[in-house]
């Protein structure tokens, strides 16, 4: 399993172990994380799992491709260096104990 | 990034007018399933004690068929349950008895599904095998496929190629054990000749149906790619309920969360934009490539 840290909006710290293949946008809803909405289900079209990863971490994840990008350009929250959409985020054991602050505004 | 021909992007909008037609709750879809299970568990029993020919239920079946899996489309989408998050068992248990008509499997299909959607039209799209003609697609790959619904072995290695995780995994071998034990339930009682013509030849015709107006249709010729033009939008006359709003299936491309039976108002709202878009507005022929693109894709060519 996959040590994932979730930074909720209120700043509450939530420690999920996440099954290798799972998004963290599916582990965080199956989880009862809350700030992620997840409006299209993981297909990468809604721009509602917006994250931002830990800095150390970023270098570790495939790099954003084009409909990430694209998407990333209608999030609500501010776009960063380190933003993210966590559905696009596959655990794998390099990023075992991640930290991904969830951005606070969605929709 | 996509954007009209003044330069401006307009995704935000697009959502936004798609998240004002994304119901709370997807009552329709669940009116659906039940409707559709229940015709079809009553077009057997019906045939079984022969108050209507088996050519009727066989009929009546094929058309269960090829419109359950629009339940099951939903159910992949968590669209029946849609805001409502701590409703999700609904998505599950009617995604479950749909795909067990149709021998498929939720959590294989679901990430199989969203990857086509991450990746339509390009090579690694779980759906490319229909970048065919009509005709190459009928006769040769759709049966191909269809035959590997019942293939374990080709289940299992797409379970690891779309990294269905384990959980999943287990639960699409239960699945599908389910299914392989209904059947030689039914072939060991003396049922064969039943599940021939009342299950798997209508499964055969309306899967094949459903699959080239799903699948084939709205994304031919499957090669391009892009927010506005991997899928087309197909309208003509009575297609929004014979193709139960596939006609529209670039906007659920767009918008996954719209469910089915908005698609026709969520593309109604955004038709200026989309047309600013480029995006293909054609019949339920797909026009010919090249009136649309100026250029010949080779194949192989890099994307």
């Amino acid at each position: 399993m996959i040590t994932v840290r979730y930074i909720e909006p209120d700043l509450t710290e939530r420690v999920v172990q996440v099954q290798p293949g799972q998004t963290l946008m599916q582990a965080a809803v199956n989880n009862r994380v809350r700030g992620i909405v997840a409006e299209c289900g993981g297909a990468c079209m809604c721009a509602t799992c917006h994250v931002y990863v830990e800095e150390s971490h970023v270098d570790r994840l495939k790099a954003v491709d084009a409909t990430e990008d694209e998407m990333l350009e209608a999030v609500e929250s501010e776009r960063q260096d380190n933003s993210r959409l966590s559905c696009q985020i596959k655990a794998t054991p390099e990023i075992d104990g991640i930290v991904v602050r969830i951005a606070p505004v969605q929709v | 990034m996509a954007a009209t021909a003044a330069g401006k992007s307009t995704i935000r909008e697009e959502i936004k007018v798609g998240r004002t037609n994304t119901p709370a709750f997807a009552w329709p879809t669940v009116v659906l399933a039940l409707v559709l299970l229940a015709t079809f568990a009553a077009s057997v029993w019906l045939a079984l004690r022969g108050s209507i020919s088996y050519l009727a239920s066989a009929c009546i079946n094929g058309v269960v068929i090829y419109s359950i899996y629009t339940v099951v489309h939903e159910a992949v989408h968590n669209n029946i349950s849609s805001h409502r998050h701590d409703l999700r068992w609904v998505d599950s248990v009617l995604g479950h008895m749909s795909c067990f008509l149709l021998w498929q499997f939720m959590d294989h299909h679901r990430e199989s599904h969203l990857e086509h959607h991450k990746h339509t039209n390009e090579d690694s799209d779980p759906d490319i095998n229909a970048r065919a003609t009509l005709a190459g697609y009928l006769f040769v790959r759709l049966p191909v496929a269809l035959l590997n619904y019942f293939n374990p072995y080709v289940l299992y290695q797409e379970c690891k190629r779309f990294d269905v995780p384990r959980d999943g995994i287990r639960r699409t071998f239960i699945a599908f054990g389910l299914n392989t034990a209904v059947l030689a339930g039914l072939l060991v009682a003396g049922y064969g000749y039943e599940v021939l013509v009342l299950w798997f030849i209508p499964w055969w015709i309306g899967q094949s149906i459903m699959l080239t107006l799903f699948t084939w249709s709205p994304h031919h010729d499957h090669w391009e790619t892009g927010r506005y033009r991997n899928s087309r939008i197909s309208e003509f006359p009575g297609a929004n309920w014979l193709l139960l709003g596939q006609g529209y299936h670039l906007i659920h491309h767009m918008m996954p969360a719209v469910p089915w039976y908005r698609y026709k108002r969520t593309f109604d709202q955004l038709r200026p934009i989309l047309r600013d878009n480029g995006v293909r507005i054609e019949g339920l022929q797909p026009m010919d490539p090249g009136t649309y693109r100026s250029e010949p894709v080779q194949q192989g060519a890099a994307r």
